[in-house]
């Protein structure tokens, strides 16, 4: 799956600001894609455009070629799995029909769950470390552990792409270094992944190419180390900044310095 | 199958219902009586007592019953609030605006069909209004202006029911106070088919949409990522609902309180899934309506209570009962 | 015979087969088919909602809901004829017959259990499911309407016709008249009191100028201070209005409230009964002159 964006704006309110204003980006297939910035530089709405849940006033959005209004909302769903930055149960639900929801958009309203399905759902329980919990109610779960429940329903959906609005924001480092990892092995398998997140350094470690947002247009485009330049950094971040090859990793890595 | 098995219990609850509902009345006839009269033997009282005065009635009471207990759990689920029920819409004020209205001009004696159908009317204009209001901004409907919408037509409705009150005589009022608290005191065979007509067709559609109010109440951004057509079934599900409820209240009238706690038991027992929940509440609320009506006719006979007392009165300490056994769990 | 001549009514004809209920045959209840038009029909009358009751035979089992139409009944002396009542009826002589409720929106169940062969039920919309499960089963029903005076004397020559009581009924009304006209004229030179008649409640309902009540009054020697209200049976009104009025007196049903604004008026408490509709007119109009005039009543 191919994402991509040509002179994009997004305006959520006549009159006020512009959210994304003429962003063009491209996202390959089977590339791990961050998307960076501060807050309130467009990122969710970057993803929300892509996904065909926010209309833009300008500019396309594009799935596979084609614009993304022109996608049947259960042929998408069958392609990409989208994780939001959070969501909220109105009824008590447990884990398992949770994540069994991600194979709606293949199981259609009436065909019921099959062997296949099933296995699709215990796989991804299980690859987000979540089969424990399988009977728990959704409600008595910590943010962390819903959050993985989350991106297992978004893999039980078999996706040709993954969508991740700050996957990681509540998870220990155990369970954030196996979800990137779980994204990176995706990746790598041709699973488009576009993750938007403002963890720099682990943007840096995992992704294939990045892109950094500021105020809704597009700062910067490329590979890990074509952005993550000190002077580009510093002007998006409005903080000094110092970027120095991690011992370890050998990915960049982003210190913010004290200010005299 | 926790489900399934719950569902046949439930179904034969129903079925049980019924026959109570023709066995016990005001009048008391033996068991041997009113088989006789269901066999079509029997003398035509008893048979006119059993299959024109209480089969109906049981019958409304199963597509009444059930129809708000589904309609509820829809709205529950579209609403995302576990406090909606039919009427949230508008609904009542508007059946109830259009039912007074025809007792204050008259007109209930130019044909037997214009009191259920100006209650009908009303209650298509109240959603009318609500949706309309809306849908104004952007062809969207926002659940929040929907419920501050449906709170406002609902009091314009009440209004306008207090002015008409107002300006009428006594008979009047009285015949509308009565009707606003809700009977099924009415039923007729044909007013039954017409009943069908609407809520079973409709309970069919909605039972359809389970999978999509399953995804619906956890949210429309991510009902929308997982294939659903948010906007569609908005309009669906709220118009079938809206539909089956108005139906309900036409004939019945405002029938408070199965709606709302109907789906809330049956959620509590068997779960959120819809696809369990909304057949299930329909059963549910098709016994427990049914039953309220038999209790109404028999606890103080010849005197009937209103319905929706007894469905307050039983509904109540029931529920309360429920909901301390979950949880303690 | 009575009025035989049927009004143009709406679109229904009450045919009864009532030989079929008297018989206790399980034979379909309907409505009567063309040929039996050709046979006696013994009964014809126009009850007060414009519909022609034609019946073959006299009815023996008749169940009245109107309260004022039992007491005419008994009155002309066909008690026997009914094997039912209401809860509103409280004569000694009815108190073995089963009850079927109220008057509006009786037990449907009993009422057909009883298998009258005719109903005397309330003229108007307030109860439409009666007459129309009467029409499904079959049962022939009289609507009447104990509003005015006249009315209530339509109501006694509509049953007295019904009951083969002509004579009777023509001697109730003659009496009813006699005792109106004496207490018309004991009064007739005395001033006439500014009266608001109060049933109760709050806001009070009070008498509009078209009841029997307002008619009473008026025999009685006194004049309806709030008869240009503009409805004609009963309805509230706002204490503010009643207050405004020149009242020299208010008439108020025995057990109703009076509102604290009212009670610095004088305040007269009508004996319970007064207010029943029925041959106790006559009764009814001596009560009130003689509480607005006692001194012509020594």
């Amino acid at each position: 799956m191919t994402f991509e964006t040509r002179t994009l704006s997004v305006r959520y309110r006549a009159g006020g600001p512009r959210a994304l204003d003429g962003v063009s980006m491209s996202v390959p297939r089977g590339c791990l894609y961050a998307v960076l910035g501060p807050n309130g530089s467009g990122k969710s709405t970057l993803m929300k455009a892509l996904l065909g849940t926010v209309k833009p006033e300008s500019g396309e959005a594009l799935v596979e070629g084609r614009p993304v209004e022109d996608w049947p909302r259960r042929e998408l769903a069958r392609r990409v799995g989208a994780v939001s930055q959070s969501e909220s149960t109105a009824f008590p639900l447990t884990v398992r029909q949770l994540v069994e929801m991600g194979r709606y958009p293949h199981l259609g309203p009436l065909r019921p769950m099959k062997a296949e399905d099933r296995s699709a759902v215990e796989g991804a329980m299980e690859r987000c470390d979540v089969t424990e919990f399988r009977d728990r109610l959704v409600e008595t779960l910590s943010g962390g552990e819903f959050q993985r429940v989350r991106i297992a329903r978004a893999l039980a959906q078999e996706p040709s792409a993954l969508v991740l609005d700050e996957p990681t924001a509540s998870l220990d480092i155990r369970h954030e270094m196996g979800i990137l990892q779980l994204l990176r092995d995706s990746a790598r398998r041709g699973v488009t992944v576009l993750l938007v997140t403002h963890h720099l350094n682990l943007a840096a470690r995992f992704a294939d190419r990045v892109l950094l947002l500021n105020a809704g247009e597009v700062a910067a485009e490329g590979g890990v180390s074509q952005v993550f330049q000190p002077r580009i950094l510093e002007a998006v971040y409005g903080w000094p900044l110092s970027v120095t090859p991690d011992p370890v990793t050998g990915a960049p890595s982003v210190t913010p310095l004290p200010l005299e | 199958m926790r489900g399934l098995v719950a569902g046949i219990t439930l179904l034969l609850v129903v079925i049980l219902s019924v026959l109570l509902s023709a066995r016990f009345g005001a009048v008391s006839l033996s068991t041997g009586q009113v088989v006789g009269a269901l066999l079509g033997g029997g003398s035509a009282t008893e048979r006119f007592i059993v299959l024109e005065l209480r089969l109906p009635r049981a019958i409304l009471g199963v597509l009444v019953g059930g129809g708000l207990a589904l309609a509820g759990a829809v709205f529950q689920a579209l609403l995302r609030n576990p406090l909606a029920e039919p009427y949230i819409l508008g609904i009542s004020g508007g059946a109830a605006a259009g039912a007074v209205l025809t007792l204050a001009l008259g007109l209930t004696t130019a044909a037997s069909w214009f009191l259920p159908g100006a209650a009908f009317g009303g209650a298509l204009l109240a959603i009318a209004l609500v949706f309309g209001v809306a849908m104004s901004a952007d062809r969207r409907l926002d659940v929040r202006v929907l419920l501050l919408s449906g709170v406002v037509v609902g009091a314009f409705f009440s209004a306008c029911i207090a002015l008409i009150l107002a300006l009428s005589e006594s008979d009047v009022v009285r015949s509308a106070v009565l009707w606003m608290m809700g009977s099924l005191a009415g039923a007729t065979w044909k007013g039954v088919g017409i009943v069908a007509a609407y809520t079973l067709p409709a309970c069919f559609l909605l039972m359809g949409l389970a999978r999509a109010l399953n995804v619906m109440s956890i949210g429309e951004e991510t009902a929308s990522y997982l294939g659903t057509e948010v906007e569609g079934v908005k309009r669906l599900a709220y118009g079938v609902a809206s539909l089956v409820a108005a139906a309900g209240v036409a004939f019945a009238g405002v029938i408070g309180f199965v709606g709302l706690v109907v789906p809330h038991g049956v959620r509590l027992v068997l779960g959120s899934d819809h696809r369990i929940l909304l057949p299930l509440s329909f059963l549910c609320g098709a016994a427990f309506l049914t039953l309220a009506d038999l209790l109404a006719r028999v606890l103080l006979a010849p005197t009937e209570i209103p319905i929706g007392v007894i469905t307050a009165f039983v509904g109540v300490p029931f529920f309360l009962l429920l909901l301390r056994r979950s949880l303690r769990a | 015979m009575g009025r035989a001549h049927p009004l143009a009514g709406p679109s229904l004809l009450l045919l009864l087969i009532s030989l079929v209920f008297g018989c206790g045959e399980g034979a379909a209840p309907g409505v009567g088919d063309a040929a039996s038009a050709n046979l006696e029909e013994v009964v014809v009358v126009t009850d007060q909602a414009g519909h022609t009751l034609r019946l073959l035979e006299p009815p023996t089992r008749i169940i009245s809901l109107v309260p004022a139409a039992t007491g005419i009944i008994l009155a002309l002396g066909e008690g026997e004829r009914l094997v039912g009542r209401t809860d509103y009826d409280e004569q000694p002589e009815l108190e073995s017959l089963p009850s079927v409720g109220g008057g509006l929106h009786p037990s449907l169940e009993r009422l057909i259990s009883l298998e009258p062969d005719l109903v005397i039920r309330f003229e108007g919309d307030q109860d439409r499911a009666t007459p129309e499960t009467l029409d499904r089963i079959g049962i022939a029903h009289l609507a009447v309407r104990p509003d005015r005076i006249e009315d209530i004397r339509e109501m006694a020559r509509i049953l007295a016709a019904t009951l083969d009581r002509g004579g009777t009924g023509e001697a109730l009304l003659r009496r009813l008249e006699r005792e109106l006209d004496e207490v018309r004229d004991r009064v007739r030179d005395e001033p006439r009191p500014q009266v608001v008649f109060l049933l109760g409640g709050d806001p009070p309902w009070l008498v509009g100028p078209e009841t029997f009540l307002h008619e009473l009054l008026e025999i009685a020697g006194g004049e309806n201070a709030m008869a240009d209200l503009g409805a004609p049976l009963y309805a509230p009104v706002s204490v503010e209005e009643i207050a405004q009025r020149e009242v020299d007196v208010i008439l108020v049903l025995e057990g109703a409230r009076v509102p604290s604004a009212l009670q610095q008026l004088p305040i007269v408490r009508v004996p319970d009964g007064v207010e029943s509709p029925g041959v106790g007119l006559g009764e009814s109009a001596r009560e009130i002159s003689r509480l607005l005039h006692p001194d012509r009543w020594p």
